[in-house]
């Protein structure tokens, strides 16, 4: 939600950088987000593990997932090269030359905020105590459970993606560079 | 030097990247999978090398990244940092198989894909041509450290690697500020030996707060005080992560980064004028007092060098902030001259815990018996950071004081000494206890409280492991000691020595010859660039 903001904060500046980071951000955010709820909707439905303390160590079963979920994370934390980065530094740059210092720290600042959530999610997966509070969830199901390959490639488009539109920034804001002229 | 387009800098960084891939694909195969690093590392050294001996400065395109073309560009500056970085991973990666196998550690393949991940963005840190380029690999540095500072998993590790990306990331986004200024006040982002012209003519007060931003985001990594919180909590990590990473990798990656902002963005006049690079000069000199006091009271071994890396990075950033040509080449000697004394420090503590188990100082009475060669490596290394002549921490330290001579506040030699009184305090007593403590006059570290057992092993059967002064002769093969040593019948294993004798060996050729190795031809080059 806190990204819907930073598209509105885009908008509201109405300079021709701050609205292609708008434009990013909404377009970063939908990959992103939609590739989490998809890897975090094929952990819950092949691994039971619906809350955050069942993901405890999935990362070793579920490989891809869990790797599609750390990429995806770091775009919404907003961290180089990623398509997350890219719509931040749009915005920022377009806030600092409009010389409103407020926004810009509240839009560098904002996507830290995502850490707290990403930091704990990745930090489960990967690294959570073995034996620890909780017990893992999936020891239902036995054998190991590869992703079906719909979503297995919907998880691998979604991660590669939010990597290649950051690299391929420039030519992103290029090609939004008509559509953001049309809007002023 | 001419600019020449050429593909060799992204090698550099392309090598340890591509490494990451196969080890993962060969991680059943251990030897094959360390095979891997071993010939990326190999690669990389001479990639690195080659840029070193050519007199060309090689310059390599990576093409637009949010409208701004990325660049890598071998100067001189960032050449001396990369080839200090490659040589040690080389280093560093026999060690490490002796480290994590000695050890048994879990993850192991996960352990060298990260590591050498962290070396590829440690040579993007390195060769960058450009803030954006700096900042990218800079910040993919910090994920790739991840792992290896929360490696195993212990609540206590998870809490370290949470404050670590807390601490660098949140540092990452000041800085973040920084690069936004510097693009809105001289719309460039490339380095300028001396300073970007445009930001000397801009509006003062953003000009000071974009050195600011600048200061306070790199200064995360570069562990100046207030912020250094997170570099004794990562002593967690398994050693060797501990002596590349951080007393050279990451931790030299925020002083190279405060060098590239303070002497190619800001430049030394700029500085000067603006009056800014005082209140940094006077941050380092207290992060240098306050660490080597509170370096006193570790009884932990790891905690203590981690303390000690505190107070010399702030060596490095003092040197760069009196902005006087000699202390600046003094600070780029220290960058190596720590390297590969701390590194040496590092080692020997892994050793000795793989070998005996121990991590306390006052568990270590008497090792040096057992373990001639490394501690006497030990007590080189820690003459060397102590600033005794001979070894390369004189050479540099001697160039810093000189340029705080000269500089406008010449107040600032004394933070040197004050320093350096601090360091013998607090190495005397842990090479004394290893050489000439024994278990049963239960010395204890002279200014360190009592640390806890955490091992939760019996204390009497856990301090058996050490050889007492009574032994006299060779100590009893007792069970902690490494299979590989009991083989070779040394003190150690092999890989954990020679890399050991490696980087002494470097640091005292260094202090006797300090012209003998490019690191000499580098800095200065980079120094006349700068204040030219």
């Amino acid at each position: 939600v806190s990204q819907f903001g930073l598209f509105g904060v885009g908008l509201a500046l109405a300079t021709p950088l701050a609205v292609t980071g708008a434009l990013v951000t909404l377009v970063g955010h939908a990959v992103a987000k939609g590739g989490l709820f998809v890897a975090v909707g094929h952990l819950a439905r092949d691994y039971g593990a619906t809350t955050v303390a069942d993901l405890a160590r999935l990362a070793g079963r579920a490989p891809l997932p869990a790797a599609v979920l750390a990429v995806l994370g770091s775009s919404l934390v907003g961290i180089p090269p990623t398509v997350g980065f890219v719509g931040k530094w749009y915005l920022a740059l377009g806030a600092v030359e409009a010389g409103a210092w407020t926004v810009a720290s509240v839009v560098v600042l904002s996507t830290l905020l995502s850490l707290a959530y990403v930091g704990r999610l990745v930090e489960r997966l990967y690294l959570a105590a073995p034996g620890g509070s909780t017990t893992p969830a999936a020891a239902t199901d036995g054998g190991s459970t590869a992703p079906r390959p719909a979503v297995a490639v919907v998880l691998a488009v979604a991660a590669v993606l939010v990597v290649a539109l950051g690299l391929a920034s420039t030519a992103l804001a290029d090609w939004f560079a008509p559509v953001v002229e049309g809007w002023l | 030097m001419t600019d020449v387009a050429s593909l060799l800098p992204l090698l550099a960084v392309a090598l340890p990247a591509l490494a990451i891939p196969l080890i993962y694909a060969s991680g059943s195969r251990p030897n094959l999978r360390e095979a891997w690093t071993a010939l990326a590392g190999i690669g990389t050294l001479a990639v690195v090398a080659l840029m070193v001996s050519s007199t060309e400065t090689h310059v390599t395109a990576l093409g637009s990244f949010v409208g701004f073309e990325l660049t890598l560009r071998a100067d001189a500056a960032g050449l001396l940092f990369a080839l200090l970085a490659s040589t040690l991973w080389l280093a560093t990666s026999l060690y490490s198989v002796g480290y994590v196998r000695g050890l048994e550690e879990s993850h192991q393949t996960r352990y060298f894909a990260a590591f050498a991940a962290s070396i590829a963005a440690t040579m993007g840190v390195a060769l960058a041509g450009d803030l954006l380029t700096l900042f990218v690999c800079y910040e993919l540095l910090t994920l790739a450290t991840y792992p290896l500072v929360a490696h195993t998993g212990t609540p206590e590790a998870r809490r370290a690697g949470r404050r670590y990306l807390g601490y660098t990331l949140g540092g990452g986004v000041l800085a973040f500020g920084g690069i936004l200024l510097v693009q809105a006040l001289a719309n460039t982002l490339t380095f300028a030996p001396g300073g970007i012209d445009a930001l000397g003519v801009a509006d003062p007060t953003l000009a000071r707060a974009t050195f600011g931003l600048f200061v306070l985001g790199f200064g995360v990594k570069a562990a100046v005080v207030p912020l250094h919180a997170w570099l004794p909590a990562a002593m967690v990590a398994p050693t060797p992560v501990s002596g590349l990473l951080h007393a050279v990798a990451v931790v030299k990656s925020g002083a190279f980064a405060v060098t590239r902002a303070v002497l190619y963005v800001v430049g030394p006049e700029t500085a000067a004028d603006l009056g800014v690079a005082l209140p940094l000069a006077v941050a380092a000199a207290a992060t240098m007092v306050l660490a080597g006091v509170v370096g006193l009271r570790q009884d932990n071994l790891k905690r203590g060098l981690a303390y000690s890396t505190i107070s010399q990075l702030s060596y490095i950033v003092l040197g760069v902030a009196l902005l006087t040509p000699i202390a600046a080449f003094g600070a780029f000697l220290h960058v190596v001259a720590h390297a590969f004394m701390k590194i040496t420090l590092f080692f020997v503590a892994g050793l000795l815990y793989v070998e005996t188990g121990e991590k306390y100082v006052s568990d270590l009475a008497g090792v040096g018996r057992r373990f001639p060669a490394a501690m006497t490596a030990f007590a080189v290394a820690a003459a060397g950071l102590v600033g005794f002549p001979l070894v390369a921490g004189f050479v540099s330290k001697f160039h810093l004081v000189l340029g705080a001579a000269v500089s406008p506040h010449p107040v600032f030699v004394a933070a040197f000494l004050v320093a350096g009184v601090l360091k013998l305090l607090y190495f005397w007593p842990v090479i004394y206890v290893a050489f000439y403590g024994g278990r049963d006059e239960s010395i204890r570290h002279p200014f360190a409280p009592a640390h806890h057992d955490d091992r939760g092993a019996v204390p009497d059967e856990a301090h058996a492991n050490v050889p007492t002064a009574v032994d006299g002769g060779r100590p009893p093969a007792h069970a902690s000691q490494s299979r590989a040593a009991r083989q070779f019948g040394l003190e150690a294993s092999p890989a954990l020595l020679v890399p050991v004798l490696f980087t002494v060996g470097m640091a005292v050729l260094l202090g006797v010859v300090p012209t003998v190795a490019p690191f000499w031809g580098l800095a200065e080059t980079a120094v006349a660039e700068v204040f030219a």
